[in-house]
């Protein structure tokens, strides 16, 4: 069992949803996914992309804290300010996503599923739930790469991916 | 002048009046002859008059005769087609003699209006305003149903309670149908009868069994309408889908 | 019910006791052609929304056919052959509350039987009555209309109620409510409690996963537990997504019925006086109105489908659901068992520092 394999065991659970689960409610998912990845993908970027910055310093101090029973004595400042980032970007990922969905399940009408789908409802249809894919699985595989250091499991075949994204200090 | 009936010279219009009824075809073409109009003409020109203007008019002898008789004779006893009555009580103890069936001639009483008419002339109306009221009341129903009308003005001026079928008088229905059940063999015409009969309709207006009477009745004419719908409906359906498939 | 019985009826209410009669009445209306036909029509008019028709099946199902008297007998029988006549479509078929997807017997509006002048016939034969004057075949249409205008206004109200229900769980379903929230949060709980478990730094614990030893209880926590909460995992999401699915058009009208019913009563009533003018061009023209049954139906359109409201109950009866939804439970069951099991064990594994 490795990291890549639990990764690939984790599709159906986003995979079935965007396959199954009605118009009016991908709506919903794709619009919550998207306002909660918006945000934390944007903010994992400034962090990856200026390390030094002072927004991961308060990350990573504002987490560090309630996290330090994870991190392990032998990691770098670094990979720790990484794993802090993580779970908190993951914690605002949640929170966003669930006032998302809880505004839209008062205000959302959607729209009548009794009508035959046309094309165009289909078309719109399969992007909602690609992108809700998207925004769901994938976050969830960065995720989980920026903390395999944690996991007991080998990078297994996704590790060149792994370490494209998160490279571990030797 | 004198006129000739039976083997007696009659020259009064008052007695010749009270026999007039024993022979009501016979009268009915001599009220329309000259003889016997001459006769009255000479004793009372107004009341000649009166029985002209009624001939042209198509009433059965019967009741030609007695209307004519009446403009002779306006205080005398009921009597029409071979019958005499002293009281209306009488009059309606014959009606119901007859029941279950009906008197013909005494039917013409009820649709001719013809006690009330007698009313009038005698002024018992203006004695008895609320019996002349239920007479008029009956016999105008006699235009939607006269066999009810027949057996309830029978029971209105005989004022029985009692129900006759047969020549028998049966204090109620249950004492009816007991005898009848033990008499009779063919239950299913009994049965069929006493369903629709005005008999039984009239006999629930004027018994103290109204209430019994009244929940037979409702339920058989509910039953039947509703039965009736059912079946005609369905064979409306049938033929319409013969026509489809024919 | 023959003419000897008719007698005894009489003979009943004056005071006889009849009941050796009636000993084989029940046999008899129960074998009758009317009992039969009611029996049959029922099954199909259970499908129907119309207020007709559920009156009709409900008087099918509390009817009694057991007489002891024959007044009762008279009186069963007199409602069979009401409720036969009126369990045929022309009587209890409303042209607003038409399945979109019927396919029976009857193709238009001119089958419908309606009151005029005393006597109830099919539309079209009113229609085509010289005999009446259209005045009159008028005020009939649309005292009919009326009744089927009043009609549809209760299944769109018994269908806000219905939608309502769902939406705020009456007291009978505070338990059901209680137990999808459960559901809910055992599923985050499990999968939240997995993770922790492999996130959290154990060695003691970790080295089962690449030395598994079967006397040891955390091996089991460290392989079983897993496997259950995927396959937990994947029924329970691939379960929700298809309940999410037969609910949608259900859902979708319970949002726009809370938010738009005006506008579906004023589309009815519109579609009211549509059908009214419709019907009066035939009248006045002496047309014989045909294929047109569905026409005027608004339970299903553009504003909503008032069937899925109505006949949500039905959903949870299907197969596939209820296979779903019994794997689930028996899945749950067992994770949870697996859950109260790891969770000790890792507790007392971490408190103690001990290889369990």
């Amino acid at each position: 069992m490795s990291l890549s394999i639990v990764t690939f065991l984790l599709l159906p659970l986003f995979l079935i949803p965007a396959a199954i689960v009605p118009s009016n409610r991908m709506k919903v998912y794709f619009v919550s996914s998207l306002l909660s990845a918006l945000p934390a993908g944007i903010l994992l970027a400034i962090c990856l992309l200026l390390p030094d910055s002072g927004l991961v310093q308060t990350l990573s101090s504002l987490m560090e804290p309630s996290l330090s029973f994870l991190l392990l004595p032998g990691m770098s400042l670094a990979e720790r300010q990484r794993i802090c980032i993580l779970f908190f970007l993951l914690s605002l990922y949640f929170l966003v996503y669930a006032v998302s969905y809880i505004l839209q399940k008062i205000f959302f009408l959607g729209s009548n599923v009794t009508i035959q789908s046309r094309p165009t409802k289909v078309i719109r249809h399969v992007v909602f739930a690609t992108f809700f894919f998207l925004c769901t699985y994938l976050f969830l595989v960065v995720f989980l790469a920026g903390i395999r250091q944690l996991l007991p499991l080998p990078d297994g075949f996704l590790s060149p991916l792994f370490d494209f994204l998160f490279p571990l200090e030797a | 002048m004198t006129y000739p009936y039976d083997g007696k010279e009659y020259d009064s219009l008052f007695e010749l009046a009270k026999v007039m009824y024993r022979d009501g075809e016979f009268f009915s073409r001599e009220l329309r002859k000259e003889t016997l109009l001459a006769f009255i003409e000479e004793k009372d020109p107004r009341k000649a008059d009166k029985i002209k203007r009624l001939s042209p008019l198509s009433y059965p002898d019967d009741v030609f005769v007695f209307l004519a008789a009446f403009v002779l004779n306006p205080h005398m006893s009921f009597r029409i087609g071979g019958y005499l009555f002293k009281t209306y009580q009488e009059i309606g103890e014959k009606m119901l003699s007859y029941s279950p069936n009906i008197n013909n001639v005494l039917l013409q009483i009820v649709s001719y209006q013809l006690i009330s008419k007698h009313m009038h002339c005698t002024q018992f109306d203006l004695d008895n305003r609320h019996f002349f009221e239920a007479v008029v009341k009956i016999e105008r129903q006699a235009d939607k149903d006269r066999e009810k009308a027949y057996f309830s003005l029978g029971y209105l001026l005989s004022g029985k309670k009692t129900i006759i079928y047969k020549g028998v008088e049966y204090k109620d229905v249950y004492n009816l149908t007991y005898y009848l059940a033990k008499k009779e063999k063919d239950l299913r015409s009994l049965g069929a009868y006493l369903s629709s009969s005005p008999l039984i309709e009239a006999y629930r207006d004027f018994s103290n069994e109204g209430e019994e009477i009244e929940a037979y009745l409702h339920v058989i004419k509910s039953y039947e309408r509703d039965r009736q719908n059912l079946n005609a409906f369905l064979e409306r359906k049938r033929q319409r889908e013969k026509e489809r498939h024919g | 019910m023959n003419d000897e019985m008719k007698f005894y009826l009489l003979a009943e209410l004056s005071g006889w006791n009849c009941h050796t009669y009636v000993k084989d009445e029940k046999k008899r209306i129960q074998e009758s052609e009317s009992y039969r036909l009611l029996k049959e029509n029922v099954h199909k008019a259970r499908r129907h929304l119309s207020g007709k028709a559920r009156e009709i099946v409900r008087g099918y199902e509390t009817l009694k056919i057991d007489p002891k008297t024959v007044y009762q007998a008279f009186l069963v029988e007199n409602t069979i052959d009401y409720l036969c006549l009126h369990s045929f479509p022309e009587y209890y078929l409303n042209p607003f509350a038409v399945d979109p997807d019927y396919n029976g017997e009857i193709s238009s509006l001119g089958e419908l039987i309606f009151e005029c002048a005393g006597e109830e016939k099919p539309l079209n034969e009113i229609i085509l009555d010289d005999n009446v004057s259209s005045r009159i075949k008028k005020e009939a249409v649309a005292y009919r209309l009326d009744a089927y205008l009043s009609d549809m206004e209760n299944i769109v109200k018994h269908s806000i109620e219905q939608a309502k229900k769902e939406a705020f769980h009456p007291k009978r379903d505070t338990i059901s409510a209680v137990l999808r929230f459960c559901e809910g949060a055992f599923f985050v709980l499990a999968n939240v409690f997995l993770a922790f478990i492999f996130i959290r730094p154990f060695d003691i614990f970790f080295s089962f996963l690449y030395r598994p030893d079967p006397t040891r209880l955390m091996t089991y926590v460290l392989y079983l537990y897993p496997a259950f909460v995927f396959l937990y995992d994947v029924v329970f999401v691939l379960f929700q997504s298809y309940r999410a699915r037969l609910r949608e058009s259900f859902e979708y009208a319970r949002r726009f019925l809370s938010k738009n019913a005006d506008s579906v009563y004023e589309s009815i009533r519109d579609t009211k006086e549509r059908l009214y003018d419709y019907i009066c061009g035939a009248i006045n023209n002496r047309i014989e109105l045909a294929g047109d049954i569905k026409d005027f139906s608004r339970l299903k359109d553009s504003y909503i489908d008032l069937r899925a409201v109505l006949l949500y109950g039905n959903l949870k009866k299907r197969r596939s659901y209820r296979f779903l939804r019994g794997l689930l439970i028996a899945l749950t069951t067992i994770t949870l068992f697996l859950f109260v099991f790891s969770f000790l064990v890792y507790l007392l594994g971490s408190l103690f520092e001990v290889a369990i």
